[in-house]
């Protein structure tokens, strides 16, 4: 682990761990930020996907879902009551690990199909897992999932966030990383450069899908509850938002837009439903003055690792950088 | 099942003719449907119109609306990064659902404008309703048809999908086929929107997304962009899902829509009347 | 024989763009291929290069078939192209571009790229030794961490050059390398084709509407016409083909 990065990683869940051991935070304050770094988990993993390898994926939702059963069903159904609390970080593993199966599979259609049309098929793969749930009467059917236990909290979701941007750096700026950007700008030049694009789009979606998972094993612990309605387009839809308005091809940016996204929907809940008619207000006029999102295809300086040292021993750093 | 293909139909023109104008996928099209199914509430029950009046008011408020939502939402746009213009068609469709919501927070009943009579044609069952439906969906899409085909605007609009350069050297304003584009679209939108509400009474904000849905899949089993296609793959969808509604609970119908799209992207990912596009090096 | 293109043909469609070629190539040779515009050139390109399949014949590469195999592949067989008109990764940083052509090379796995392991920063700081030590070579390092896109046409070129060397070919195809050029630069790049190939020991495979350039550099020329091989031979038996002069020199060129 690079030196620069393990330092703020370890006190900031360590401040986490206090808040939520100690009860440091209001417990809505708390609520609210687990949902932060939910969402925040859910949009670096989807940038992969749209911003980074440039595809238009619509399912993501349903990566999700089959995170959030297969860890409820792990806690509620398969592992001893006693023990659940103590395997819960297994459970959440095991179904990002499940989840990033099904994304493996569903990456085999983008070897043969881009853009739109790839855009179809994930749609539809959101639609059928929706569909599938709702006709499976042994998980509670179109009524949903009950009795999952309270497991999530802030260490959890904070540890996890950060795992998912740090992995998704790490990949991203390397050179088997930049194989997905390669993809994204010309997949042609891409093959010749030897790229196995193949093995690159399974890689992304492989890696997008198991954090997706994540995100899901995490919001049905925080629920207790869980339904297939919850993980309809809509969902997808938010995550597109979150993407888009922080801005493509940018862990800064899905960061940032996942945190305005979050918070700016509670500040405005006393808007009632009006809340829900001012948000898309809110993101057609910022595509309209800012098309490419808040930071659109660039990064953090802190995010962005240095990735080695050239033969005459100066610090080569990735262009991408703005600010700070 | 002719009904529903029909409708589908329907609503697949509008993302066709736009897809093949602008290359934009509107994903506010399932929502100009829905409005189309509040605008015949209202008429039906405030204005008390006739049902012919009816469809006229909501065709051409839908079409104003798709006019609207062009020139203030997707002109802006119209050479911004194509996913800008994905995303902000997603925010008008979010706007239109939750806009009419909060107007009308309850699921609305039409009133019923038929007595149920029975046709019976040749061993088949039809309610006057159904032909009627079929057979103005059919004539509209004729009129589509002769427009796309036949004017001198449907030439342009045929251009402008091959070679956005080529028109105005015709003479026409690119900014006017588009919004015709859309008027039309539009307009078939609030027409299918009517025939719905008749046909399904029970009319809520969110019940054009999983239509939109289907009919989008419809455009895409014929080829997106291809005006024919959009109504051939209607008519399968509709098909396929009455089918599937027979031999499985009827609650696999989406599962079985869906997968029929997968299967047929996977083998066929140009639709069934549209053109592979090649690739050159 | 390094490389042998054995009755190869290709269509598309109708169109026959390559009608039964036979090439061969030995090592460390430079070969020149030139042709009316249409002739077929880049299509032979995208025939070895496996961005196509051909319609039939054979293209084996140190006795090895390539037809049937993905591009990808094909560059690990290390064959490698530049393209008639650029094809960079133009938001991506002139670093980036290279260092994705060695994708690959690197001895070590996801998972050490996800966790960032020691073998993980070793194999990277390699990989962008070398890139930068290319990137010098072509005059390119000070540009290193501008996006490719904003680099002058010219060293777009270089750079592509640059990134179809990073893959470690041992045979180079060359489409059109000197277009745009003036003859300052068609001078230099002449100069830089011939040290180039010594000290990457590499075969060469030059399309080039460029006589000039192609009759000195080159050993040996074939003349495509309608896909099909009308002359070949040394550049001083080409330019003197009878053939040659009637439908391509003889064209005024
Ligand atoms: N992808 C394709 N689909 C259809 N026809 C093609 C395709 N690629 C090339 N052709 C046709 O094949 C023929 C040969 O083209 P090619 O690009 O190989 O010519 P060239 O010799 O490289 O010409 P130039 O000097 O202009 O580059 C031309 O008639 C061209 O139109
Ligand atoms: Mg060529």
């Amino acid at each position: 682990m690079s030196k620069g990065f393990f330092l703020p990683l370890v006190s900031v869940l360590l401040v986490s761990h206090l808040i939520t051991a100690y009860g440091l935070l209001d417990s809505y304050v708390q609520l609210v930020l687990m949902y932060v770094g939910i969402n925040i988990i859910l949009s670096v993993s989807l940038n992969l996907i749209n911003g980074y390898m440039g595809e238009f994926s619509v399912g993501h939702a349903g990566f999700m879902a089959i995170g959030a059963y297969t860890s409820a069903i792990l806690t509620v159904r398969m592992f001893p009551d006693a023990l659940a609390p103590w395997l819960f970080p297994i459970a959440v593993v095991a179904a990002g690990v499940v989840t990033a199966i099904v994304g493996a599979l569903l990456a085999i259609p983008s070897f043969k199909t881009r853009g739109d049309y790839l855009a179809i098929v994930t749609l539809a793969f959101g639609m059928i897992v929706k569909s599938v749930l709702e006709n499976m009467d042994s998980l509670g059917a179109a009524r949903g999932f009950l009795g999952i236990s309270k497991y999530t909290n802030l260490t959890w979701v904070v540890f996890w966030a950060m795992a998912a941007v740090w992995m998704v750096r790490n990949f991203i700026y390397s050179s088997f990383g930049r194989g997905v950007l390669s993809v994204r700008e010309d997949e042609i030049a891409a093959s010749a450069a030897g790229v196995n694009t193949r093995q690159v789009k399974l890689f992304a979606f492989t890696l997008s899908s198991f954090f997706a998972g994540v995100a899901g094993a995490l919001y049905a612990h925080l629920l207790m509850f869980i339904n297939p309605k919850m993980f309809d387009l809509t969902k997808s839809t938010e995550m597109l938002i979150m993407v888009y308005l922080g801005g493509i091809g940018s862990i800064g940016g899905s960061i940032v837009g996942a945190m305005i996204y979050t918070v700016l929907l509670e500040l405005l809940r006393p808007l009632g439903i009006w809340r829900m008619v001012l948000m898309p207000i809110m993101l057609v006029l910022l595509m309209i003055l800012r098309p490419r999102g808040i930071m659109g295809l660039s990064e953090f300086r802190w995010l962005i690792p240095s990735v080695g040292v050239s033969s005459k021993g100066a610090k080569i750093v990735q262009d991408d950088a703005v600010g700070d | 099942m002719l009904q529903l293909g029909s409708i589908y139909a329907l609503i697949a023109l509008g993302y066709t003719m736009v897809y093949g104008v602008l290359q934009m996928i509107n994903f506010a099209h399932g929502d100009i449907f829905m409005l189309g199914a509040f605008m015949c509430f209202f008429s039906l029950t405030v204005l008390k119109t006739s049902l012919g009046q009816t469809l006229l008011i909501s065709m051409f408020g839908a079409a104003l609306l798709g006019v609207m939502t062009e020139r203030f939402a997707y002109r802006p746009l119209r050479y911004a990064p194509k996913v800008s213009a994905i995303i902000t068609a997603l925010g008008v469709g979010m706007f239109l659902e939750n806009f009419t919501l909060a107007l009308s927070p309850y699921p609305k009943h039409i009133p019923s404008v038929f007595n149920g009579k029975q046709l019976v044609m040749g061993g088949l069952t039809m309610s006057s309703l159904q032909v009627l439906t079929i057979v103005l969906a059919v004539g509209l899409m004729i009129v589509l048809d002769i427009i796309v085909f036949k004017t001198k605007l449907g030439m342009a609009l045929r251009a402008i999908s091959s070679d956005a350069a080529i028109v105005p050297l015709m003479g026409i304003s690119v900014n006017k086929v588009v919004s015709m584009t859309f008027a039309i679209g539009a307009g078939l939108g609030g027409a299918a929107g009517t025939l719905y509400a008749i046909a399904y009474p029970v009319i809520d904000p969110y019940m054009g997304v999983m239509v939109g849905w289907k009919a989008f899949i419809s455009a895409v089993i014929g080829g997106i962009g291809n005006i024919r296609g959009a109504m051939l793959g209607g008519f399968i969808l509709g098909f396929v899902e009455v089918f599937a509604a027979v031999l499985l609970p009827s609650t696999y119908r989406d599962v079985v829509a869906f997968s029929l799209l997968m299967i047929l992207l996977i083998y066929r990912p140009y639709g069934l009347l549209g053109r592979p596009k090649t690739l050159k090096v | 024989m390094l490389l042998v293109i054995d009755n190869l043909s290709h269509s598309f469609g109708g169109l026959a763009a390559l009608t039964n070629i036979s090439i061969v190539v030995p090592e460390h040779q430079l070969l020149g291929i030139i042709g009316p515009n249409g002739s077929g050139k880049t299509t032979l390109f995208n025939l070895i290069t496996g961005m196509y399949r051909a319609s039939s014949g054979s293209i084996r590469l140190k006795g090895q078939e390539l037809v049937g195999r993905a591009p990808a592949a094909i560059t690990r067989m290390a064959v490698a192209r530049t393209f008639q008109n650029i094809r960079l990764f133009k938001t991506l940083s002139v670093l980036d571009n290279v260092r994705i052509a060695r994708y690959g090379k690197a001895a070590c796995g996801p998972f050490d790229t996800l966790f960032r392991t020691g073998r993980f920063l070793k194999e990277e700081g390699l990989i962008i030794d070398q890139a930068m030590e290319l990137l010098t070579l072509f005059e390119l390092d000070r540009y290193v961490e501008a996006p490719a896109g904003s680099l002058p046409y010219g060293q777009q070129r270089q750079l592509e050059f640059a990134r179809a060397l990073a893959t470690d070919p041992v045979l180079l195809l060359l489409d059109e390398p000197a277009a745009g050029m003036n003859p300052y630069e068609v001078g230099k790049l002449n100069e830089q084709l011939q040290w180039v190939a010594k000290r990457f020991a590499l075969t060469i495979i030059l399309i080039e509407h460029h006589m000039g350039l192609v009759m000195e550099v080159c050993q040996r020329v074939v003349v495509l016409d309608f896909g099909v091989v009308i002359a070949e031979g040394t550049p001083e038996e080409v330019r003197n083909d009878p053939r040659v002069i009637d439908v391509y020199l003889g064209k005024g060129s």
